[in-house]
């Protein structure tokens, strides 16, 4: 059965329809924020009135983009009462595409991330594609795959040394929890021959943030697969040759070569980032199982997949379920860890997204009854969904978050690189290749030698539970999976190169009349990722953008369930050493935070009414003072000033 | 003598966009041998890496900064004064990998690695409308001049007639 709470059953063909007799068959009743989640054994949220402490973190540091957290915590029993995950900004990004030429939707799009560019990019090209239609050859779609790789082989040492790194440094370990940084000092590292640091105290000391050695070369890596997607795209992170049917860059021997050169490097690379977390990761549950309770939530997990086979994706609704199962990483919905669906379509159904407790309004109207295959979907579904910004004060009870709450089968899903990597473990279905084995309880990989480092050999398991340490984990072995998945694209690229078929994109034309549906399915390195496209007399009518973090970030749902991060942090005990409130720093809440790898909008435009798009930064910028930059006034040496 | 002169900034921002659309007017002018004019609207951290393989004698920044001052005032300094504090370098680097571009960010992370010239100068213009769009307000455009001729003074070329 795939759907357990939405009125959707299949016949014998395998097509959808709504059970029969049901009236209203989306119709909900709204829960409160008292209830509690339904069968997720997470405690009911309460008012914080038996002496907690409040604990919140706003903005939350070290993740992209503008996220607030507040939490009550009681310090004594050393647990969280209470959890609330508020995106303090908005993402207007479907109101500005409204009314556009669907074209615009690949640049404008892009720049709703400044990691993700070109999986936005990407996204709307492919939701174009369908709506158009139009399909891209062989070597377009290999060189998205080879562009994204890069991309991803960007975000993961990114968040792995830049932003939650830190979180298991020294300079942190040292602060919250002494005993461990003693017990480090002591530790021989299992993989010293290998990532070279002798001891656990010398990994937690190079993830030191600015002097680190391993933050510094983080830094210097993320140039490295910078370079490597820019020989795909010509420029990153927001590339201009991403379009309907494939790619417009001019690729040769050339460009291969000088993205295999860098991919040597991040294999290297991948080889000593895994052995470190594994390392530091074993080290911690080795401490104090108690950490394998940090951010922990049930195992339900969505993601689109991504990765095509040139032989297999013809852009098409009609086909998506094969051409989504040929995927390199396979699209797929995991509930309490039992895969229930790998077919594009399901997954799509199955999504409505609910705003009772975010900054919109509800919306009037159902534009569609079905998908394009005739599958019944919701009035919440985002080809449904209306975007109405409706800003107003901020109440636990009652909107609190730019997040919206997106459920699939009405059940809290989150979704990261880790969701990617453990469905497809789960799904054996990637295609046949000599250097990744999916054997449903784990992903082999077999690495080639590389700059420094021999031929090695790599499995990930399937954990026992999904958390804080976990995610993180299976991050740092998709950094060597996502280097095979390029290496075996950079081979099918030679192998096109060598036969001829140069070809990078198949000419297109916007229709100018009529409706057009699309969606485009493609997981950003943080994981699920959709854009759905209605095109009404070659403009656009509706565009909406579901993102990872919108999944993991959201409130609470009308059904009464927290969101991911809030399920996550509720669950974490906390484990930090403190005396006094005072010295609590929520070292705990932060890492299941940060797990997530949360990307909440880097630089984002707010809606002030009126049609009007005002920006804001989360940038410092605009709360400087002058001595901030300048040092003091006798350091400025002249200045100069005309009105 | 090698000088670059850089525009950082937001295209489609109105007055933030004033560093990448200066240097689109920079660039169509002469300049002497060695001064180079480029836009460096990028992620700090790029722009870090760029300047520790590419040495300089002299920069100079050009971008609109909002800091509540008049619109369209023009403010020159040399940042040479104390870094901030670990902890906001640390968070800029973090905002600057997830793509935020900044010019404040941008000088400050160059200097905390240490690729900056002695040499540097930063000339921002306070912005009044940030919203959605092309062009300036009349009050960031009527500086466009003014910058210029502060701009080519500094690089060595003079007014440009």
């Amino acid at each position: 059965m795939c759907f357990k709470n939405l009125p959707i059953e299949f016949d014998e063909q395998g097509r959808a329809y709504l059970k029969e007799g049901v009236e209203e068959p989306f119709a909900y009743k709204k829960g409160s924020l008292g209830l509690v989640g339904h069968g997720s054994g997470i405690p009911a949220l309460k008012g914080g009135a038996g002496g907690e402490t409040e604990y919140t973190i706003d903005p939350v540091t070290r993740v992209a983009g503008a996220l607030g957290f507040h939490t009550m915590c009681d310090l004594k029993e050393r647990k969280v009462t209470e959890a609330h995950s508020y995106a303090t900004l908005f993402r207007g990004y479907e109101v500005i595409l409204k009314g556009r030429d669907p074209r615009d939707a690949i640049d404008i799009s892009s720049r709703a991330c400044g990691v993700c560019g070109g999986v936005h990019s990407t996204c709307a090209s492919m939701a174009l594609e369908m709506a158009f239609p139009v399909v891209p050859p062989p070597m377009g779609v290999v060189a998205r795959n080879l562009g994204e790789t890069a991309e991803f082989l960007y975000d993961h040492p990114l968040h792995l040394y830049l932003l939650a790194g830190p979180d298991y440094s020294e300079q942190v370990i040292r602060a919250t929890n002494p005993e461990i940084w003693e017990a480090a000092q002591r530790t021989s590292a299992p993989h010293k021959d290998i990532h070279g640091f002798q001891t656990l105290g010398e990994i937690m000391t190079a993830l030191n943030p600015l002097t680190g050695k391993l933050y510094l070369e983080a830094l210097d890596i993320t140039r490295v697969a910078r370079e490597a997607c820019a020989f795909m795209y010509g420029k990153y992170p927001h590339p201009s040759t991403l379009v309907p049917g494939g790619v417009s860059t001019l690729l040769d021997f050339t460009a291969f070569n000088n993205y295999y050169t860098r991919l040597m490097k991040l294999i290297d690379y991948s080889k000593r980032m895994v052995t470190i977390w594994d390392d530091v990761f074993d080290f911690f549950l080795a401490q104090n199982p108690e950490y394998a309770k940090v951010g922990m939530r049930p195992k339900n997990m969505i993601g689109t997949g991504c990765f095509d086979d040139p032989e297999a994706y013809d852009a098409t609704y009609a086909n998506c379920n094969e051409w989504g199962e040929r995927r390199w990483a396979t699209p797929g919905v995991i509930i309490d860890g039992e895969l229930r669906t790998t077919k594009l379509q399901q997954i799509n159904i199955g999504i409505e997204e609910f705003v009772e407790h975010s900054f919109y309004d509800e919306w009037d109207g159902q534009a569609m009854k079905t998908d394009p295959a005739g599958n019944p979907i919701s009035p919440n579904h985002m080809w449904n969904k209306r975007t109405i910004p409706k800003p107003v004060g901020r109440s636990w009870r009652e909107k609190y978050s730019w997040a919206t709450s997106p459920r699939w089968d009405r059940t809290v899903m989150e979704s990261g690189c880790y969701s990617r990597l453990w469905t497809t473990a789960l799904a054996q279905k990637m295609p046949e290749n000599p250097f990744i084995v999916s054997t449903g309880h784990s992903l082999k990989m077999l690495l080639p030698k590389s700059t420094t480092l021999p031929e090695m050999e790599f499995e990930w398991k399937i954990p026992e539970t999904l958390n804080a340490i976990e995610r993180n984990r299976a991050r740092a072995y998709c950094m060597p999976w996502m280097c095979l998945i390029a290496m075996a694209n950079v081979l099918k690229a030679f192998e096109l190169l060598r036969a001829g078929q140069t070809k990078t994109a198949t000419p297109f034309e916007v229709p100018k009349k009529g409706t057009q549906v699309g969606v485009g399915f493609w997981e950003a390195g943080r994981g699920y990722l959709t854009h759905h496209i209605i095109i009404e007399n070659g403009k656009i009518a509706n565009y909406q953008i579901l993102t990872p973090s919108t999944w993991n970030a959201s409130p609470v749902d009308p059904f009464g369930n927290p969101g991911a991060y809030e399920q996550a942090v509720l669950n974490s005990p906390i484990l930090e050493q403190f005396s006094t409130p005072e010295e609590f720093k929520g070292i705990d809440i932060q890492r299941a935070i940060r797990s997530f790898d949360p990307c909440m909008p880097c630089t984002t435009h707010i809606y002030a009414g009126g049609r009007t798009i005002v920006r804001d930064v989360t940038s410092c910028a605009c709360t400087l003072d002058e001595s901030d930059l300048l040092g003091s006034a006798n350091e400025v040496a002249r200045r100069e000033a005309v009105s | 003598m090698r000088v670059l002169i850089a525009g950082v900034g937001y295209t489609f921002l109105h007055d933030l966009s004033f560093g990448p659309v200066l240097i689109q007017r920079l660039q169509e002018m002469d300049w002497p041998a060695g001064v180079e004019v480029t836009d460096l609207s990028q992620s700090p951290i790029a722009v870090y890496q760029q300047f520790s393989e590419r040495q300089y004698e002299k920069v100079i920044f050009v971008g609109a900064v909002r800091r509540d001052r008049a619109p369209g005032m023009i403010h020159c300094s040399r940042p040479d004064g104390p870094l901030p504090a670990g902890e906001e370098i640390q968070a800029r680097i973090g905002e600057g990998v997830s793509g935020t571009v900044s010019l404040d960010s941008t000088v400050i992370v160059c200097r905390y690695f240490g690729v900056l010239p002695a040499d540097t100068l930063v000339v921002e213009v306070e912005p009044e409308d940030e919203s959605w769009g092309d062009g300036f307000t009349p009050s960031v455009d009527a500086s466009m001049e003014k910058v210029i001729e502060i701009v080519r003074r500094e690089a060595g070329a003079g007014v440009e007639v």
